[in-house]
């Protein structure tokens, strides 16, 4: 991948806090336009890398850039090309989401005061707050002040939303707002966002990282992932009939390493780890079906959920 | 991402990225609100209602002169003491409250530099000291010593015994904005500024030198440092001062706005 395609870079950053390692050597690459979900359970160094990234905590190893701008010397440069929404977001409570966005974006804009009044208008309504523009944050509500915190994330057209527990607070409808706000500026931004919500992820995301006690875990594009992504493939199928001998046959060949065998009450369910996708694709099917005593009720390629994909890799880097 | 090309980009870089925007925010929150009023009516219930007390209590064989250089006086001193506890106050909110409510590191998000956030602070609360804390009340004084006693004193030593009240003021202001900006506690940012404006006399009294490296001559005069007259005092009637102290006071606030601006520069947040 070219250099000018990576948004952000990091080689072996590292955040030690006193005694505690917040984040262990993170090697992590973010490409253009694409939708980065940045998972782990709480602890895992989400919050710390982003902070990082944005220059609101100092690195202790490592190094790292975003669009090229080193994260300790040039972060202000960084935060001109980026929105960022914080876990729990703070504003003044004195003011007004208009005051508030109109504050936000003369960080970013000189003028004209016009095209900046009407950038911030244009932002209300986006986030659907037009009718609260004027009313102080001291009265507005979680999913209210979320709203706010993600157009005051986007005022600034950003090349680059870096977005922490966007969703976290949210009911099922602020939730689906969020994403829906997401999936729209995807054209035209690069999206970075940490989340616990595994269907978040799985429904918009193209790229995952998972990251855990500090260690990055496992890094690849969502549908690899979901696919297994360790080199080997697993099919399922539900089979009705004396599969003994099928079991057998089926197991001699080379391309084959396991077979689960997972009896039920009518039929039984195999799961079949294969070394090679075409010659399985080609055979399998075809080897069980050669034996007239067995029935094939279901066959197909297993399709991870992202949560076992998760709970895999968490729970194997933890040593369960 | 769909930019919009009417917009122009603000192209400030380095140390003043940010600077004028959070100046206009701390410039708002002065006079974009009613907190000149309330500091105004507060300072001037407290330093010209103690004034016109000892001005109109009746002392029948001090002359209208002595009158007024008691007037004096009790100004200087009373403002000496009052103002800095105000802008203890104050310069302790301005840096602990923002990190402590999570909105400083909503600025710092921003393109906006840490010593921006600083020195926009420290450049828009001494315009507010010196326009409401000591011009005003300043004023006030001057008009009621003038028609109380019918002796006004001379106008340019008056400012320049004003300049010195401020200096004092600021001095306080920018220890516990230091320590605001240095530590999280509040203990700090507020006990360590008053037990230096309080514990002069202790200190004085030990080691009378430091009157000459600190603001503690500067409106305080008499017994407890063994000067006649304050620094303030004795400019306002024309007298010559001793700059040292005026000289300390202006380091001491230099080093000051330094550390704070290092300290939070190294801040995390």
């Amino acid at each position: 991948m070219a250099a000018t395609d990576l948004v952000i870079e990091t080689h072996g950053l590292g955040k030690t806090y006193k005694e505690i390692t917040a984040l262990k050597s993170l090697d992590l690459t973010v490409s253009k336009n694409s939708i980065f979900g940045f998972l782990g359970p709480n602890g895992a160094g989400k919050t710390t890398t982003i902070k990082l990234l944005l220059g609101l905590a100092r690195p202790t190893a490592g190094s790292a850039t975003v669009f090229g701008h080193d994260i300790v010397h040039d972060n202000v440069e960084i935060r001109k090309r980026v929105g960022y929404l914080a876990q729990d977001p703070r504003y003044y409570e004195y003011m007004t989401a208009r005051q508030t966005l109109r504050y936000t974006a003369h960080f970013f804009f000189a003028g004209p005061e016009k095209e900046i009044e009407a950038r911030v208008t244009q932002t209300l309504e986006l986030v659907g707050l037009s009718d609260k523009a004027d009313r102080p944050l001291k009265g507005f509500s979680g999913g209210e002040r979320q709203r706010l915190g993600i157009a005051q994330a986007q005022i600034n057209y950003p090349d680059l939303l870096i977005l922490d527990e966007p969703a976290a607070s949210l009911d099922p409808q602020g939730r689906r707002d969020v994403l829906e706000v997401m999936d729209r500026l995807r054209k035209h931004t690069t999206i970075f966002y940490s989340t616990h919500i595994l269907d978040d992820v799985q429904r918009v995301s193209d790229t995952v990282a998972i990251l855990n006690k500090g260690q990055l875990i496992a890094q690849a594009p969502i549908d690899q992932l979901l696919a297994g992504g360790s080199g080997s493939t697993i099919y399922v199928m539900a089979l009705k009939g004396n599969l003994t001998q099928t079991q057998q046959r089926v197991a001699a060949q080379p391309w084959i390493s396991n077979i689960a065998a997972k009896p039920d009450n009518t039929h039984t369910h195999w799961q079949v780890t294969v070394t090679d996708e075409a010659a399985a694709e080609e055979q399998l099917l075809r080897l069980v079906l050669s034996d007239t005593q067995v029935q094939v009720l279901e066959f197909g390629r297993k399709k991870y959920e992202l949560e076992e994909v998760f709970l895999g890799l968490v729970e194997g880097d933890d040593g369960h | 991402m769909a930019t919009n090309s009417v917009l122009q980009p603000v192209t400030v870089r380095g140390w003043r990225a940010g600077f004028g925007n959070i100046f206009r925010k701390e410039n708002r929150d002065w006079w974009g609100t009613r907190s000149w009023l309330v500091q105004a009516i507060i300072w001037t219930a407290i330093l010209i209602g103690i004034l016109a007390t000892v001005l109109f209590a009746p002392m029948e064989d001090t002359p209208a002169g002595g009158k007024a250089v008691l007037g004096l006086m009790v100004f200087f001193v009373m403002a000496g003491i009052a103002l800095p506890i105000g802008a203890i106050i104050m310069g302790q909110e301005e840096v602990l409250d923002e990190k402590r409510s999570g909105t400083a590191a909503w600025i710092l998000s921003k393109p906006a530099s840490r010593s921006a956030f600083i020195l926009a602070k420290v450049s828009a609360n001494a315009i507010g000291i010196l326009l409401i804390m000591v011009l005003l009340e300043g004023a006030l004084a001057y008009t009621l010593i003038a028609a109380v006693t019918g002796r006004a004193f001379p106008l340019l030593p008056y400012l320049s015994a004003l300049s010195v009240l401020y200096l004092q003021v600021m001095f306080y202001f920018l220890l516990s904005l230091m320590f605001s900006a240095a530590s999280d506690s509040r203990g700090a940012a507020i006990g360590i500024p008053m037990a230096v404006l309080f514990g002069y006399q202790f200190v004085v009294g030990i080691a009378p030198w430091t009157l000459q490296v600190t603001p503690w001559g500067l409106t305080n005069a008499g017994s407890g440092n063994g000067m006649a007259n304050s620094v303030a005092t004795a400019l306002a009637q024309g007298q010559a001062v001793s700059v040292l102290p005026i000289i300390a006071t202006i380091v001491w606030c230099l080093l000051f706005v330094v550390i704070a601006v290092w300290r939070f520069n190294r801040d995390e947040f």
